[in-house]
């Protein structure tokens, strides 16, 4: 919290001097990073740039060797990545990580668990209070799985879903969490043309209808371009460029990264 | 063919105390993939809480009084053993990797072992068969099945079994509770990412496993002996019922726990000396290993904790 005063302009989130290293190797590097609500904001960079690492010290899976994290307000940084989760910062993973062996409906009711208010005594004893909450946790669920269009695939096992629909779940039971910070790691990867086009409007209506900020790293650049407002470049680790979409496009640091050397912009 | 029904009937019994023991192991190796071989030892500690209840009770308190208090007292202390394993030796090195945790467990086994057997000058404790209507005599009673006498107080074992494993299946497929142990089973950083605190999941799976460990004990020194080493043999059993459902899988535990029961009788039963009954469990161990790993329902059900 000390830091509130001087940094008030983003008490939404805000990252400073996060470093991590993995034995010898410097993952990241002095990374900062503000975000203000409602927010979205691309992390691009070539294979090995320390995109999820990123990831991983901003949601607590990995503890930072030295840096600090506020997320509305609150000082986060080595707090266990459970609580994190519960003030707010949920994510998906580059390689879907759905619970296989659940159902699509209960994959997003874990998600909901830490909404949930009733204990082993009131679910041992059945008392009103727990078929309330479960009905409740139900019901709204399945209003997730609606605007996900994956009302029909209820009581599939979410490891038998086809590829897209997973992608979808594991964004619907991120906003499940009632998260206010989404993080997506690669949510284009695999999926056609088609299905990126309607992956960017729905990006953009959650942030619309349930203003949560977002943070994505993503390798299509057509779909950066045209969905983020803010870009951030990582490189071995370090921010090489921050910016609008339009500015990085001949940003010569960022073509260099991307191409060897400087050349005309990648799309 | 009345011998028949006697042995099958004794192998239920025994087989229901396999099934509550492996219960508790396989929950922890859903949750956690630790073979735990101390969960024979909190079915000890169990068995000795009850008989340190039994000791402090007036001896003018009714045994149907007497004999739920000392199950509880047995339950609450192996969860309490489970608990405090958990704590000071897994937790630790619970990122230390899968060798380094067998070994610890190995080791808290025999401190245990050898702590009750040092405490207790490893005198083996019965329960006092007099006067008439006490708790030892009322659990030596025994009833006419066919030409031999089983011992009343068995019928018990299948009663808790199935109490305690309906209670157990509720608990897991209907619950909060139920839904973030089989979340953090099958991924434990996808589920902290939901909110779900996997140390506490944790936690609380040992305490189920320990406190069901608990009663076992408990339930089986009321008409045999409490004594250090008496959680070893059956932790291995159990250990064994749980690969032969699959392990990790609840019901296989129930299903390889009767079934190891009910086999190891009628081994007797078909002429296999009682001193080598024991032989029957470590075949079937091998047996399972060799023709379908995965145990028997290793790939049937959908409830893998």
């Amino acid at each position: 919290m000390k830091k509130e005063s001087i940094r008030k302009e983003f008490d939404f989130f805000f990252a400073e001097g996060l470093c991590k290293s993995f034995g010898g190797v410097q993952a990241v590097t002095d990374f900062s990073l503000e975000l203000a609500s409602r927010e979205i904001v691309g992390l691009i960079g070539p294979n090995g740039a320390g995109k999820t690492t990123v990831f991983n010290l901003i949601t607590g899976l990995d503890q930072p060797d030295a840096g600090e994290l506020y997320f509305r307000r609150a000082y986060i940084t080595r707090e266990p990545a459970h609580r994190i989760a519960r003030l707010g910062i949920a994510r998906t993973f580059q390689n879907i990580r759905l619970l296989g062996h659940l159902s699509t409906l209960d994959n997003i009711r874990v998600a909901y668990h830490s909404h949930i208010r009733y204990n082993l005594f009131h679910a041992a004893l059945r008392l009103p209070r727990y078929h309330r909450v479960e009905q409740d946790i139900t019901d709204k669920s399945m209003q997730f799985l609606k605007l996900f269009h994956l009302e029909r695939d209820v009581h599939t096992l979410a490891g038998a879903l086809p590829y897209g629909k997973r992608r979808r779940l594991e964004l619907a039971r991120a906003l499940a969490t009632g998260a206010s910070l989404l993080l997506l790691d690669e949510p284009g990867a695999g999926l056609n043309p088609a299905e990126t086009v309607e992956l960017t409007h729905l990006i953009r209506r959650l942030r619309d209808e349930f203003a949560v900020t977002i943070l994505l790293i993503e390798h299509d650049m057509k779909m950066v371009m045209s969905l983020c407002e803010r870009l951030v470049v990582l490189n071995f680790g370090r921010i090489i460029a921050t910016g609008t979409p339009a500015e990085l496009r001949t940003n010569e640091a960022v073509l260099a990264a991307y191409l060897g050397q400087p050349r005309t912009p990648p799309c | 063919m009345q011998d028949f029904l006697f042995y099958l009937v004794s192998g239920l019994c025994i087989g229901s105390i396999f099934a509550l023991v492996a219960v508790g192991y396989t929950l922890v190796y859903g949750i956690i993939k630790l073979v735990n071989f101390a969960h024979g030892e909190f079915y000890m500690v169990g068995a000795y809480a009850s008989f340190g209840t039994y000791s402090l009770l007036p001896s003018s308190t009714s045994p149907w009084l007497a004999i739920p208090l000392m199950v509880l007292a047995g339950g609450t202390a192996g969860a309490a053993i489970a608990g405090l394993t958990e704590r000071v030796a897994y937790k630790p090195i619970r990122r230390s990797g899968r060798l380094a945790a067998l070994l610890t467990a190995i080791g808290v086994s025999f401190l245990l072992q050898n702590l009750f057997a040092f405490f207790s000058q490893a005198r083996p404790l019965q329960y006092p068969t007099e006067p008439h209507g006490s708790v030892g005599e009322i659990c030596q009673r025994t009833v006419l099945l066919g030409t031999d006498g089983l011992v009343l107080i068995r019928f018990a074992y299948i009663g808790a079994a199935v109490l305690f494993c309906a209670l157990l299946w509720y608990l897991v497929l209907r619950t909060r509770f139920g839904r973030a142990m089989r979340a953090v089973s099958q991924d434990a950083d996808a589920a902290t990412l939901m909110g779900i605190d996997v140390d506490r999941v944790i936690r609380h799976t040992f305490l189920i496993g320990g406190g069901l460990a608990g009663v076992a004990g408990t339930l089986i020194a009321l008409q045999g002996v409490t004594e250090p080493m008496m959680g070893f043999l059956p932790g291995l059993k159990a250990f064994v019922a749980a690969v032969l459902g699959g392990i990790g899988n609840i019901a296989g535990a129930v299903v390889g726990g009767l079934l190891l029961g009910v086999i190891e009788s009628l081994a007797v039963w078909a002429g296999v000396p009682t001193g080598y009954k024991d032989v029957a469990a470590f075949v079937i161990l091998i047996l399972v290993l060799v023709i379908r790993p995965q145990g028997l329902l290793g790939r049937v059900t959908r409830v893998k904790v």
